[in-house]
């Protein structure tokens, strides 16, 4: 049996879990994410998380800033793993909390959630690094195509939730639904665009510098809240400095939950609190301190030129 | 001086000669990953392999230095170095193309490992004099790749030869590579130091990723004494750029301190302006800067942007941005210059050519 206090408490200590129970609890998470739609449904009042990216010791801190689960009701925007140092502690905590508190706790997908993009952006090294072989990479991959692409809190008036953005192909939050999710993230097309898009100044949809999804604009935005009578898209995938950032008229707003990111950028982080009567309650938190023994000695990457 | 503070400067030399092999190790990245492309950087790899464990200490680290040379680099870092090395690149073929002829000379200062000097060579031939000038045991080892190396020992105009001792410098005709450390630089009377600088040829003068490690008078020093010396060129920097209470900065420090690494004058200025101010008061004119993010918008554009777009899925956009906002590139010029570059910065001072 597994034992989900147990291991929700090695983790946050970044202490060994075996491999059969890591591949326990993807299982059990797989049988849940199986069951939620595509958009699924959430119930305020809601705290709203962006990305994470395998800061464990800083993820430990929203929980402190934001309540802990299952107190407070989460939902994360995904990009749980990569850059960070502890991309699988990260993970397997907030799995092990959403098996053990399945309604407190929603997680959708970020473009993060791959295999590709996991081979070169840390969580696969990690994985090889603490295992010795892929296996743990793999189980996590195939919860990762279980992930639901988005969600909705609040009835009419409410608010979508996704990791990256709009797609020119996407209308309707319910042409969402039809969607066929459980795949590895394409690099075209609906489901691509929606973890890989960004908000910007331009009319209507421009080009992407990341080489996936699109740039989408004010105007694209207005439609897409009236047509499906929402009051705001939240999303995350973007850095912001001050940890938020609302744009469009407050018809968007960029949540980012990884402090000081990748140890490097200097940057805030916030999460969103959404009430019951739909209103927006922000809260920042900084780096955790970290001491010399917080970070591995062996440093993955050359982080600046020299 | 204490012996204790003997031992913590000997060790910041160390960490900052071991600074190259981190530049080194980007543009191996960079190449692999078709960024750039560099027939020489193949030959630098195998010459350390060969001659790095003959350096005393280095006898059983040298493999897994070399294996940690050779690992690939994020994205992030791949555009970053690709553009660093690019625009530098494209200044020194302007400067170059200015000569329209003529012959002229290339200083690269703790030029490391870098491979630049193989391509003009083999592009501008007997027009040009290229002096690389770092630590000895850096000047030993890329002395004894290129003449272990046929291709580069052709290239700089030497016989190739295998020698049991390393050599110390190499100096050809038109290619000079020497051995000095540039913080005693103003004790030396300078004609007697390089006998081999042309001090009336023009000149360009690369500091990339070197000065930085300098104190700041050391680098008024450094300026000084070429300024004085040569009759006109340019002076071209690309180094690490504080900016005053930001976040970024504060962080980039402190974890390059962590590493050992100081960078004495990465706050001196508080933006490009002063940075111009400056520039102008070590006697140069024509001061062109930017930073790395305005460069890469501005210098890449058309096929070659879509061909970069292609190469890797790029998640890191706000991100390059930042780290490369922390980055100068400055162009100066001095003495009687012909040069008016198209390039497009970000700030810059009047040209004069009346001086
Ligand atoms: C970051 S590396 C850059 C190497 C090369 N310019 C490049 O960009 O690829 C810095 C180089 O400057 C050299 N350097 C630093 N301080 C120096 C000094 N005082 N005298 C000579 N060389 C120095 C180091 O040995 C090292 O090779
Ligand atoms: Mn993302």
């Amino acid at each position: 049996m597994l034992d989900l206090d147990k291991i929700i408490q090695d983790v946050k200590e970044c202490r060994h879990v075996a491999e059969q129970d890591v591949l326990e609890l993807c299982l059990k998470a797989t049988e849940l994410l199986l069951d939620e739609a595509n958009v699924q449904f959430v119930d305020t009042p809601v705290t709203v998380c962006g990305d994470i990216h395998g800061q464990l010791h800083d993820l430990l801190t929203l929980f402190k800033t934001g309540g802990e689960c299952p107190d407070t009701r989460y939902l994360f925007l995904g990009d749980f793993v990569d850059r960070g140092f502890y991309s699988l502690e990260s993970f397997l905590l907030l799995l092990c909390l959403k098996v053990r508190y399945p309604d407190r706790m929603t997680l959708i997908r970020g473009n993060h959630e791959s295999r590709q993009i996991t081979q070169v952006y840390g969580f696969y090294d990690e994985c090889v690094r603490k295992y010795g072989s892929a296996n743990v990479w793999r189980y996590c991959c195939e919860v990762f195509d279980y992930l639901s692409l988005g969600a909705l809190i609040g009835g009419a008036g409410g608010v979508f939730c996704i990791h990256g953005g709009l797609s020119p192909d996407i209308d309707a939050i319910n042409q969402i639904r039809l969607l066929d999710r459980k795949q590895e993230v394409p690099h075209e097309g609906a489901m691509c665009d929606l973890l890989w898009s960004d908000p910007e100044d331009v009319p209507g949809w421009a080009i992407s510098p990341r080489g996936a999804g699109f740039l989408f604009g004010g105007n694209e935005v207005a439609k897409f809240l009236e047509r499906n009578d929402i009051s705001l898209i939240a999303r995350a995938h973007q850095l912001v400095m001050e940890g938020y950032k609302e744009m469009f008229d407050e018809g968007l707003v960029t949540v980012w939950s990884a402090p000081n990111y990748c140890y490097r950028c200097g940057n805030v982080a916030a999460i969103l609190t959404i009430g019951e009567d739909l209103s927006r309650e922000y809260k920042i938190f900084e780096a955790a301190i970290q001491d010399a023994t917080s970070i591995p000695s062996k440093k993955p990457v050359t982080d600046y030129f020299l | 001086m204490s012996p204790y503070r003997y031992r913590m400067d000997e060790r910041h030399d160390k960490v900052i000669r071991s600074t190259d092999f981190d530049a080194l190790s980007c543009r191996i990245s960079a190449v692999l990953r078709q960024y750039l492309l560099d027939p020489y950087i193949q030959h630098i790899v195998q010459g350390l392999r060969t001659n790095l464990p003959r350096l005393p200490g280095h006898k059983f680290s040298a493999n897994r230095t070399v294996k940690a040379i050779t690992l690939p680099k994020l994205p992030i870092i791949n555009r970053g170095t690709y553009i660093r090395t690019t625009a530098i690149d494209t200044i020194v073929e302007s400067f170059a193309k200015n000569a329209s002829g003529d012959a002229f000379q290339i200083i690269s200062l703790g030029a490391g490992s870098d491979t630049r000097s193989f391509k003009i060579l083999l592009e501008y031939g007997k027009k040009v004099v290229y002096h690389e000038f770092d630590f000895g045991e850096t000047v030993l080892l890329k002395a004894a790749t290129i003449k272990g190396t046929p291709e580069l020992a052709s290239l700089v105009g030497c016989a190739p030869s295998t020698e049991d001792t390393l050599p110390t410098e190499l100096h050809t005709d038109n290619y000079h590579l020497s051995a000095l450390d540039l913080r005693t630089i103003k004790n030396v009377n300078f004609a007697e130091a390089f006998p081999y600088i042309d001090l009336t040829l023009p000149t360009l003068i690369l500091s990339e990723c070197v000065l930085c490690y300098m104190k700041p008078e050391q680098v008024d020093e450094v300026l000084a004494a070429f300024l004085k010396s040569l009759r006109c060129g340019a002076v071209l920097i690309y180094e690490p750029m504080g900016t005053p209470d930001d976040g970024f900065s504060r962080v980039m420090a402190d974890n390059l301190s962590q590493r050992g690494i100081k960078l004495p004058t990465f706050f001196r200025f508080p933006d490009l302006w002063t940075r111009l101010a400056y520039l102008e008061l070590m006697g140069l004119h024509s001061v062109q800067l930017s930073n790395m993010a305005y460069v890469f918008r501005h210098w890449v554009a058309g096929p070659e942007l879509v061909r970069l777009n292609r190469l890797e899925l790029l998640d890191e956009v706000e991100e390059i941005d930042l780290l490369n906002e922390h980055y100068v590139l400055a162009l100066a010029q001095f003495g009687e210059t012909s040069w008016q570059n198209e390039l497009q910065f970000q700030v810059f001072s009047q040209p004069n050519t009346a001086v």
